[in-house]
């Protein structure tokens, strides 16, 4: 098993890596994406460093301070709350919950979609039926619609949006992954395999699956962004993250309320929503372009004849 | 267009739709029934002087002793019937609360697809056309456009068109002042109707800020596509072959590359439809929009399942119908789907 | 001589759905049998929907058969389960017609050529099977240095030549070759075949060819079996399979060749009238009827049986001997 991650981890790094930067490295939707990117992952990780002071720490003498510029200070220079918190630090913990819940829902989506779509496309018969039906319903059933309806039977809680999100966000991965199966297990070089005499978790694993990595990346990032607006839209009608966790979405159902007199409690936490899920899809629109086959002889990939 | 081959097409399709509803019944039914505290205790409330035994009588009536599975066939034969069960806060039955509040959801779901359809065809075709850096700007406005969340982009424009500006009014569907003969349930209608102008008026300001939160995003995505689509299709054959017959250059764009371009971009903006009557709970929620998205939200607040059941159940089949739409004008629009199924 | 492996009755139908109760049968492969001698080359053609790629994935149980027997050094390999079909499978191999699709594009050469060192050879150090994979990268006319190389920095010949050193590095004694050079152009298309020729020579290999090129099976085979929808139709020794073409599709397919002999010049020509039914519904009594020049009452109602008009040469057809 542990050969079997080795060398999936090297597929996965072979379609990161050489082309696939030099090609990114010569797109700007690519530096831009990839930089907010990174500052705010930063931030998330090294929120303890970066922030200037504890985000559950009310103030009540300081509260509803302006940011700088509009009449507020240095000492926040992204203004404070109703009860006095930093903003820029409730912000920064705040990239923390954003980035941690989509990257633990989209990995758990990826690992039962992929599982289940590629049983099921390399299968067939029973297995896949009962799929297929589950998608079908899963899709007609609107994704906003389930995860509002997971939370309000759950409850509101960290791990309960992380248990929403991904039951809302692992049928992409199931239908793409069972599609390319379905025409990849029919590929000649899987038929040769078979005639070599290997095993189908060899052939599932180390054959097939590698090829459908392309597709699997481009989808986590944009799934990473769709899960990053789901969360904050949860959190801002009361039924994602609990208060006082610094989600971006509980802060502005906060800033709501005083939109007519702070309205930087609004502004903050959607523009930081908007950044990071805009770096995303600029990373993922560019990283689609780099590993399309199409475009790759852009890269000097040119298939010698 | 509308061939018999189509019809018996569509005709399936609906039927299709059966088990779909039945299988989001399912699906909403057991989700419900782990909601912890069940309805008796909902409806009983506060009230501290109940007995035991009355608690017991009432769980009786509504079939809560009985297991699960009947319970459910239970829940499908009020379905049926368009029973839901009681609004704990309006003591009504719950689909009648929910309908009532659909016209303003669907009115605004309406305006929102001509704001999605104004912006983004206009902007999609030039952005093809001229290409070089006006093209890069609406690309790049395309990705910011759909990277925000649309209560966020309310929020920006409450702020504003409402508190800065104070040009437009920032909640509700109407001033306060005015009333309107329900006749339709969409006051801009209902307004036409009657013959007063102020109201129509008052209803067109207070919708355009909701219209443009659930817009922007929409048009952000249909402008991409609409633009990706002339891209490949003005550099198509069949393209180069009618600029070699000589035709006008504006002929080519209009009569045959639009088009081509436009009917796989028609598909999108169908399914755009069901998600804004799906998603519209949180920009409802942000203008005081006395929809089903924010009943829905208010609901959930108040633990009034029935009332979230049925608001759920609306705007599922509202999304599936919008799926249908969508197929139905690929079918009739697109002559290759022909005879392939 | 003996047969290396004898067909027989291999029958092979595909069932389709077509909604939830309609459900039809394909009969890709329908009862087909004959012998491939050890060391020679036989030869299978039919145009394409034939099932000749069809029967060579059911005799190497990659679809499962329907119905018959492959006999394989005196095993029937469609009797064969787990652990014993896996130790038969390192005796055989096969090549594809497409190298483009015939080689995994995320492997490197040397896991493509490795494979079946691993799964045969799984005692193998590396150093071992890395000497093994260049030295048979050297034999197929490679450098031992492209192990380190992707598919797809590789011409097509030059994939089919790894194709072929994946098939051979277990040193199998039967190799099924389905249209390996269609896809290739003509100059390459002689220089794998040759290549075919010496590698054969070299390992003592058995061959089954399968192709719609009459030209090339001509060049390479000793026997000929020939298939139309499904059916065997005709099996003969090469040479007198394009002196004496029995079957009017055997006929029309020999026509369909440019000649230079001048004594084949006058023979009339036959074509072939449209293309090959929907397998899924093949006409009544014999399966070519519907495109046989020949055909009669008794060809659409009564299906023709394989009898031997000759040692050696097998027919069916109700037009033929009798």
């Amino acid at each position: 098993m542990s050969r079997t991650l080795t060398t999936l981890r090297e597929d996965l790094l072979r379609f990161l890596g050489g082309p696939t930067v030099s090609y990114m490295k010569r797109d700007p939707g690519a530096i831009v994406g990839g930089t907010i990117f990174l500052v705010f992952l930063m931030s998330a990780l090294f929120a303890g460093v970066v922030a200037p002071y504890d985000p559950y720490q009310a103030d009540l003498a300081n509260s509803l301070q302006p940011p700088v510029g509009f009449g507020g200070s240095w000492e926040h220079p992204l203004g404070t709350d109703a009860i006095g918190r930093d903003l820029l630090s409730r912000l920064i913990y705040g990239a923390r919950i954003s980035l941690s819940v989509a990257a633990v829902s989209v990995t758990l989506a990826v690992l039962v979609g992929v599982s289940l779509g590629a049983l099921s496309g390399y299968f067939g018969g029973l297995i896949d039926e009962v799929l297929m039906r589950i998608v079908d319903f899963w899709l007609s059933f609107p994704a906003v619609l389930m995860a509002i309806s997971l939370m309000v039977v759950l409850g509101p809680g960290y791990w309960n949006v992380v248990a929403a999100m991904t039951l809302t966000s692992w049928v992409p991965f199931a239908r793409v992954v069972r599609g390319e199966f379905l025409t990849l297990k029919e590929r000649p070089f899987v038929l040769a395999a078979k005639a070599i005499g290997v095993g189908s978790a060899h052939i599932i694993f180390r054959e097939a699956l590698p090829n459908t990595f392309p597709s699997l990346i481009v989808l986590s990032t944009f799934q990473l962004a769709r899960n990053i607006i789901y969360e904050a839209s949860l959190s801002f009608i009361g039924i994602g993250v609990k208060p006082p966790n610094p989600s971006w979405g509980l802060m502005l159902g906060t800033g709501r309320q005083h939109i007519l007199d702070a309205w930087w409690i609004a502004m903050f936490p959607g523009l930081a929503i908007t950044m990071v899920v805009l770096g995303i899809n600029l990373l993922g629109d560019s990283l689609r372009d780099a590993l399309d086959p199409t475009i790759k002889k852009k890269l000097g990939v040119v298939e010698v004849q | 267009m509308l061939d018999s081959d189509l019809l018996r097409l569509i005709g399936r399709r609906i039927v299709g739709l059966i088990p779909v509803m039945f299988g989001i019944a399912i699906i909403v039914f057991l989700v419900f029934s782990f909601v912890p505290g069940d309805p008796v205790t909902m409806l009983i409330g506060k009230q501290s002087d109940v007995s035991e035994e009355f608690i017991q009588q009432l769980r009786h009536k509504y079939g809560l002793d009985r297991p699960l599975y009947v319970r459910f066939f239970y829940f499908l034969r009020q379905l049926i019937h368009g029973d839901v069960g009681i609004s704990y806060q309006f003591n009504r039955p719950a689909l009648e609360v929910v309908l009532e509040r659909l016209p303003a959801t669907v009115e605004l779901a309406f305006f929102a697809l001509a704001v999605a359809i104004v912006i983004a065809i206009p902007a999609g075709i030039f952005a093809a056309l001229k290409g070089g850096a006006v093209d890069r700007g609406i690309v790049g406005l395309s990705v910011v456009g759909f990277s925000m969340p649309n209560f966020w982009i309310a929020m920006l424009l409450i702020l504003v068109f409402g508190t800065t500006l104070k040009v437009l009014p920032i909640s509700g569907r109407l001033d306060v002042t005015l009333t309107v003969e329900r006749v339709t349930g969409f006051y801009i209608l209902d307004g036409i109707l009657a013959g007063d102008w102020e109201v129509v008026r008052s209803a067109l300001s207070h919708i355009i800020l909701p219209a443009l939160s659930l817009g922007i995003p929409a048009a952000a995505l249909i402008v991409r596509l609409l633009r990706n689509n002339l891209i490949s299709v003005l550099g198509a054959e069949f393209i180069r072959a009618a600029r070699a017959r000589g035709l006008r250059e504006s002929a080519v764009i209009y009569k045959h590359a639009l088009r081509n371009a436009l009917i796989p971009t028609i598909n999108i903006v169908a399914l755009q439809l069901g998600f804004f009557l799906t998603g519209s709970f949180f920009v409802e929620t942000v203008f005081a929009w006395p929809g089903m998205g924010r009943l829905a939200v208010d609901a959930i607040y108040a633990r009034d399942y029935p009332v979230v059941i049925a608001a759920v159940m609306i705007s599922a089949l509202f999304f599936v119908l919008s799926n249908l739409l969508a197929d139905i004008l690929i079918l009739v629009t697109d002559p290759r789907t022909r005879g392939v199924r | 001589m003996t047969a290396l492996l004898s067909l027989r009755d291999v029958t092979k139908y595909f069932e389709i759905k077509r909604g939830v109760f309609e459900r039809r049968v394909v009969k890709a492969v329908d009862g087909v049998s004959f012998d491939v001698e050890e060391g020679q080359t036989v030869g299978l053609v039919g145009e394409s929907g034939s099932g000749k790629s069809t029967l060579a994935l059911t005799v190497l149980r990659l679809y499962e058969p329907t119905r018959g027997q492959a006999i394989f050094e005196g095993v029937n390999l469609f009797e064969l389960k787990g652990r014993e079909l896996t130790r038969v499978r390192r005796k055989m191999g096969i090549v594809f017609q497409d190298p483009y699709l015939s080689l995994n594009p995320v492997k490197r050469v040397r896991d493509i050529v490795g494979l079946p060192l691993k799964v045969h050879m799984p005692s193998l150090s590396f150093e071992e099977r890395e000497s093994m994979i260049r030295e048979m990268l050297e034999q197929v006319g490679l450098r031992a240095a492209d192990v380190e190389r992707f598919p797809h920095e590789f011409s097509g010949g030059q994939r089919q030549r790894i194709a072929i050193a994946r098939a051979l590095i277990v040193k199998p004694k039967f190799l099924i070759l389905d249209e390996p050079t269609s896809a290739l152009d003509l100059s390459v298309q002689a220089k794998i075949l040759n290549l075919l020729l010496d590698l054969q020579r070299e390992f003592g290999l058995t061959y089954l060819f399968i192709t719609h090129d009459m030209n090339v099976i001509k060049h390479i085979s000793d026997r000929i079996n020939v298939m139309y929808l499904g059916k065997l139709v005709e099996s003969a020794d090469t040479e007198e399979l394009f002196e004496r073409p029995l079957h009017p599709y055997t006929r029309a397919l020999l026509s369909s060749v440019p000649t230079l002999d001048p004594r084949q010049r006058g023979r009339k020509k036959m074509l072939l009238r449209g293309d090959p039914p929907d397998p899924a519904n093949p006409p009544p009594g014999c399966r070519f009827s519907s495109r046989c020049p020949l055909a009669d009452d008794l060809c659409r109602r009564e299906e023709p049986p394989l009898v031997q008009v000759e040692p050696g040469h097998w027919v069916a057809c109700h037009k033929v001997g009798g």
